[in-house]
């Protein structure tokens, strides 16, 4: 009996000393996934921020060409249920995520354009309004690039152009965000430019980007259950693939964004450059 | 002057100008008849094939009915819209309340208001019209239809409101601009409203295509939330659009 | 700055048109000893949809930048001009008049 109550401890004692190292190497490993998750994001960050665009833009356009290539070399070729045709999934799923992540950097930036008043702050509100149009206008193109890849996949998966408009929900709330932002681009175009056209695109940015989680939930819960274009990744090379074009796009899109923002200060120094010299009767 | 004697004042100062004057309410339910009248000419009767011998009846006013009533009030409703800061508007500015030493929150809601109870006595006379024309002799779901077009209709004024405000000063009065700018917002509502047709109209319109015929009470607590996010937006933002 | 943009915009497209041009060939070769077939033998032919959306979205994406491009030029334009105004105004002194940096 003794030696039944110490050999029952000894074990005991050797399981609480393999869990504590199978713990400790879990917390390492999970440091480690954190530490890159940071890296990346610093990376993403620096990239964003002060890397210059046009590395910015280059190195989107390279990692697009990556994923074509994983698309055309990694992935396998036919998939269970929807054939070959759900090839188009790694350039609709990215273009998907980063125009809601665009339209909520928009509507990010129109509420800052709305809080500051005065440009005394480093991000005046001309600033902000200058961000959230582009964004808008980056955000609209991925958008376009979702209907026309959703409406393409559509025509192949079911062999009409139109039933995505009907049948697939998560299609149409993209499209109901494409109209509201395209009346967004609509408003600034009969606007003049000036501090009336900055505050209302940025109260109707505003309103159409919390009008997005709407427009997204809502067709969600209350619409049609099934999805009809039902993936099954079940492969590691479908998913990294996924995730990659998912990085590319973004980091490519923000490329753009910003190529779109310095146009439009360029537009801005030039026009007040004008006023100036018309003033001085040069 | 506190709030709530400052919102009666306002929306009864609006409610007189608009009994002296009636233009608001007969111009909105006259478009709104019209619209219901070509409606009626497509899709006034039933649609009747023959199957061999068999003839089958295919209730097509029930059917589509509600498409053409939503979309009366929602095109007519821009009318409103446009009209409801005519008073205020002087060359192309909202001066009148500009120089107005009150607390402009609570003129947006006054104006919301306002604009609310010429959307339902719009609609309520176009109901009538509807009933004539497409049969619907549902007595049961008035209540129903009704507390949906009150729900509906508060949170299409409340963000009406804002963009009209917006639209006002621009070129040729802004009446095509705000037209573009409020339909997408109302479109996830307007979904909405089409899905509980069970419920206000009797019949499920379009199927089972846009989803599952939702509940009226999942409705309204729905489109009662999306109307507080757009009114706390409306009244928050209406001063700063003012002050410009 | 524009004519850099041009040149990059250039070389990325002809890398582009490369690799996608290297991937319909790999997807034709790939085609016929991995089919494993989706069901039936009846599958339409879905590759040509799928190139079809990779053509659309790279032309949408190259149409976007072409417009800023473009745009930029129209910049670039009225800035020589007000340079130029500049310059007759001034005739001795040092352009002051800063160029679009893009």
């Amino acid at each position: 009996m003794p030696e039944h109550f110490l050999f029952a401890q000894f074990s005991k004692k050797t399981e609480i000393r393999k869990g504590t190292r199978i713990l400790v190497i879990e917390f390492i490993i999970s440091i480690g996934l954190g530490a890159v998750k940071v890296a990346l994001a610093m990376a993403l960050i620096w990239l964003i921020a002060i890397s210059p665009h046009q590395l910015n833009n280059l190195l989107g356009w390279i990692l697009v060409l990556v994923t074509l290539a994983f698309v055309g070399f990694w992935v396998p070729p036919e998939e269970k249920i929807l054939g070959s045709s759900y090839l188009i999934f790694f350039f609709h799923f990215p273009s998907a995520i980063n125009c809601m992540n665009l339209f909520v950097i928009g509507g990010v930036f129109s509420f800052l354009c709305l809080l500051n008043k005065n440009s005394s702050l480093k991000l005046s509100a001309t600033s902000c309004d200058l961000w959230a149009a582009s964004a808008i206008e980056v955000g609209m193109l991925a958008c376009t690039i979702t209907l026309v890849t959703g409406g393409i996949w559509g025509r192949a998966a079911w062999g009409e152009w139109d039933t995505w408009i009907i049948n697939d929900p998560r299609l149409m709330s993209v499209y109901f965000m494409w109209l509201t932002y395209a009346a967004y681009l609509a408003l600034r175009a009969s606007m003049d430019k000036g501090r009336r056209r900055e505050l209302y695109c940025a109260v109707f940015g505003l309103l159409a980007t919390l009008n997005v989680p709407i427009v997204y939930y809502a067709i969600r819960v209350f619409g049609k259950e099934n999805h009809p274009m039902s993936l099954t990744l079940d492969q590691t090379s479908m998913k990294t693939t996924q995730w990659v074009g998912a990085g590319a796009f973004l980091v490519l899109y923000i490329g753009l964004m910003r190529l779109r923002r310095n146009y439009y200060k360029s537009c801005e120094q030039t026009d007040r450059l004008q006023e100036d010299f018309n003033r001085a009767r040069i | 002057m506190t709030g709530a004697a400052l919102f009666f004042s306002l929306l009864r100062w609006d409610l007189l100008r608009e009994l002296r004057r009636r233009e608001i309410v007969p111009n909105m339910a006259l478009f709104a008849v019209l619209m219901l009248t070509i409606a009626q000419l497509g899709a006034g009767g039933d649609l009747v094939l023959f199957d061999g011998d068999k003839r089958i009846e295919i209730d097509i006013p029930g059917k589509v009915g509600p498409v053409f009533f939503w979309m009366a009030i929602v095109f007519t409703g821009t009318v409103g819209l446009s009209q409801s800061f005519a008073a205020e508007r002087e060359g192309g500015r909202l001066t009148g309340i500009q120089l107005a030493p009150i607390d402009l929150g609570v003129f947006y809601l006054a104006k919301v208001a306002a604009t609310w109870i010429y959307i339902m006595m719009m609609g309520i006379a176009l109901l009538g019209v509807y009933m004539l024309f497409f049969n619907f002799m549902r007595w049961d779901l008035l209540p129903s239809l009704l507390g949906a077009l009150a729900v509906f209709a508060l949170g299409y004024t409340g963000a009406g409101i804002i963009l009209s405000s917006m639209t006002t000063s621009l070129r040729g009065g802004g009446e095509i601009v705000l037209r573009i700018l409020i339909l997408p917002l109302m479109m996830p509502v307007v979904l909405l409203t089409l899905q509980v047709s069970e419920a206000t109209f009797g019949k499920e319109v379009f199927g089972e295509n846009l989803g599952p015929s939702l509940e009226l009470w999942k409705y309204m607590i729905t489109v009662l939330s999306l109307d507080a996010i757009y009114l706390t937006t409306g009244y928050l933002v209406f001063p700063k659009i003012v002050e410009e | 700055m524009t004519q850099r943009l041009n040149i990059f915009i250039t070389l990325t497209t002809v890398t582009l048109t490369c690799t996608l041009a290297r991937l319909l060939q790999a997807q034709a070769e790939k085609t016929p000893e991995n089919f494993q077939g989706a069901g039936s033998g009846s599958a339409p032919d879905f590759q040509k949809y799928v190139f079809f959306a990779y053509g659309l979205t790279c032309l949408l994406l190259f149409l976007f930048t072409l417009r800023t491009i473009s745009q930029c030029r129209n910049l670039q334009k009225r800035v020589d001009y007000l340079e130029e105004r500049f310059k007759e105004a001034n005739p001795g002194g040092e352009s002051k008049a800063g160029g679009a940096d893009l």
